[in-house]
């Protein structure tokens, strides 16, 4: 297995920090808004979209 | 990647997710096989789930018998029923992979043999024959007929042969890795992982929806279609293929980690390669370790204890061809494709005999020509990339 | 778990092996050692890598065996039991 993710240098058996999570959780919202945002839904739609 | 914007497969997914976290005194592989069928069943519906179950059980009837039936038996009858069922998954994928389906032919044999419902039985064989249940198949043949390894049940097998999560486009899954969930399950990932595989989940939409589609949208317009008529067009649909296959690949292995289901990484860097042969090893790397064990290395070492180490080299032509051919079959069944496999088995090779040199004239220890090496390397790699697409794009777009 | 050890005249041709075929007149035989450690070592020369050992130790790897092996440890772990079973 890939342990490592590249962008953080975050190890896969270590506990996140609290800057190490907050960092990753923008980051993953940055792409989700990018992804809607090619799919010509509004981000909220997208991300609750069936929920 | 339509099904990964299909907001049924993510319910599905979160569901699958959270029911395996339930700790039962059933074996992880039975688990999943059975919420991989419920989850078929409701994405493809459950006549496509039922057939697709169908056809596991009757695999799995042949693979029980033939061992029940090669027990003690030589090692001849084992290559003859290994081949003979492999002969028989073929003859199913060169039915698929001829599309009858789609042409003709089903009002002609809807004419002759209207008993057999080819507009069913054609378009159900087609859907067997996915290009990665195929190879999936091979591979268990190969594990359960040759090497012994235990056979799982028609409902384990499901999910082995079929996972919802790599419906679309692999990755080729190890059946010795799938058993391996039995004995030793990974332990479900706690909330850091589960971070850490949304991440790169997130990554691979991202690969797919914005970097992938962007290229798309920005050289060739909204509702534009690829068009390679030049040595730059290829170059752009080999950056789009990478983006495009990099991210769904990264999307199945976050989900496959989610669930503790081995789904094997496919790409690793592969424009920083420094030779084909490196290259091969970096992209779609679930399908070259196929090759490498189900045909390479088998045939290679057959070859070589045959015709002795001194002429390995020229052995290894001869193999590298049959490999990549059957790569480039397995793209699409056409004498272009096969040409593509060929050449690059031979390419290899002459990167071969070219390493030999290097190493007899000691370049692995001289740290300039390592560097010249990881300068020029990718260059040439990507050159060899973009003229073979260029070779293959009237296969993949024709005119 | 002596039979699965190599005595050191086995280490030392093992050892040879490895430095002719990957032109590492260097190279020690660590237990870790694995293929992306050794310049050249691809799936080509680990092919002649396994028929190299085989012709030196007059023994045979089945197909299974020489796909599996994940590390040198491992090949030496497994060409001591297959030299103590011979």
């Amino acid at each position: 297995m890939n342990n490592r993710t590249p962008l953080f240098g975050i190890q896969w058996n270590e506990p996140l920090s609290f800057w190490q999570t907050t960092w990753i959780l923008t980051w993953i919202l940055i792409k989700l808004v990018l992804v809607a945002s090619m799919m010509n839904l509004g981000p909220g739609e997208f991300i609750y979209a069936g929920f | 990647m339509v099904l990964f914007i299909n907001p049924a497969f993510w319910i599905i997914a979160a569901a699958v997710y959270l029911l395996l976290l339930f700790e039962t005194p059933r074996r992880a592989t039975l688990r999943f096989g059975l919420f991989n069928i419920a989850a078929l069943a409701i994405l493809l519906g459950w006549k496509v789930a039922a057939a697709v179950f169908l056809f596991v059980l009757l695999f799995w009837g042949v693979l029980y018998r033939l061992r029940l039936w090669l027990r003690g038996s030589h090692w001849k009858a084992d290559t003859g029923a290994g081949f003979a069922l492999i002969l028989m998954l073929a003859l199913v994928f060169w039915v698929h992979k001829l599309n009858l389906e789609d042409g003709a032919f089903v009002s002609r044999f809807s004419q002759a043999a209207p008993w057999a419902r080819p507009d069913l039985l054609l378009p159900f064989l087609a859907m067997l024959s996915f290009s990665y249940i195929f190879v999936r198949s091979v591979e268990l043949v190969h594990c359960v007929i040759w090497k012994r390894m235990p056979l799982l049940d028609p409902v384990s097998l499901a999910g082995y042969l079929v996972p919802f999560h790599m419906l679309v486009a692999g990755p080729v899954n190890i059946y010795s890795e799938h058993l391996e969930m039995d004995p030793s399950p990974p332990p479900a990932p706690n909330s850091s992982q589960v971070l850490i595989v949304l991440n790169e989940i997130t990554t691979g939409l991202f690969y797919k929806f914005v970097i992938a589609e962007g290229i798309r949208i920005y050289f060739y317009g909204l509702e534009g279609h690829f068009t390679v008529a030049s040595l730059f067009d290829s170059g752009v649909l080999v950056v789009y293929t990478f983006f495009d296959f990099a991210g769904y690949s990264r999307v199945a292995r976050g989900i496959g980690r989610l669930f503790g289901v081995p789904t094997p990484e496919n790409f690793s860097a592969p424009f920083r390669s420094t030779s084909v042969t490196d290259f091969w090893t970096r992209w779609h790397i679930s399908m070259g370790l196929f090759v490498r064990r189900n045909l390479f290395t088998p045939l290679q070492l057959q070859l070589v204890r045959k015709v002795g180490i001194r002429r390995a080299a020229w052995a290894s032509v001869l193999t590298m061809i049959v490999s990549f051919g059957f790569v480039g079959l397995w793209h699409r069944l056409s004498w272009t494709w096969f040409l593509w496999g060929a050449l690059m088995g031979l390419l290899m090779a002459a990167e071969k005999t070219a390493q030999g040199y290097f190493l007899k004239w000691g370049w692995n220890q001289s740290p300039r020509a390592q560097f010249c090496l990881r300068i020029l390397g990718p260059v040439y790699v990507f050159s060899v990339v973009i003229v073979s697409a260029y070779f293959v794009a009237n296969e993949i777009f024709p005119a | 778990m002596s039979e699965n050890t190599l005595d050191p005249n086995q280490l030392e041709k093992l050892t040879g092996i490895f430095r002719v075929l990957f032109n590492a007149p260097q190279l020690e035989l660590r237990d870790n050692l694995t293929a992306k450690d050794v310049a050249g070592w691809d799936s080509f020369n680990h092919v002649n890598l396994i028929i190299s050992i085989e012709e030196e130790f007059g023994l045979r790897f089945s197909n299974d065996e020489v796909g599996s092996l994940q590390n040198v440890g491992h090949l030496k772990h497994l060409l001591a039991s297959k030299l103590a079973s011979s």
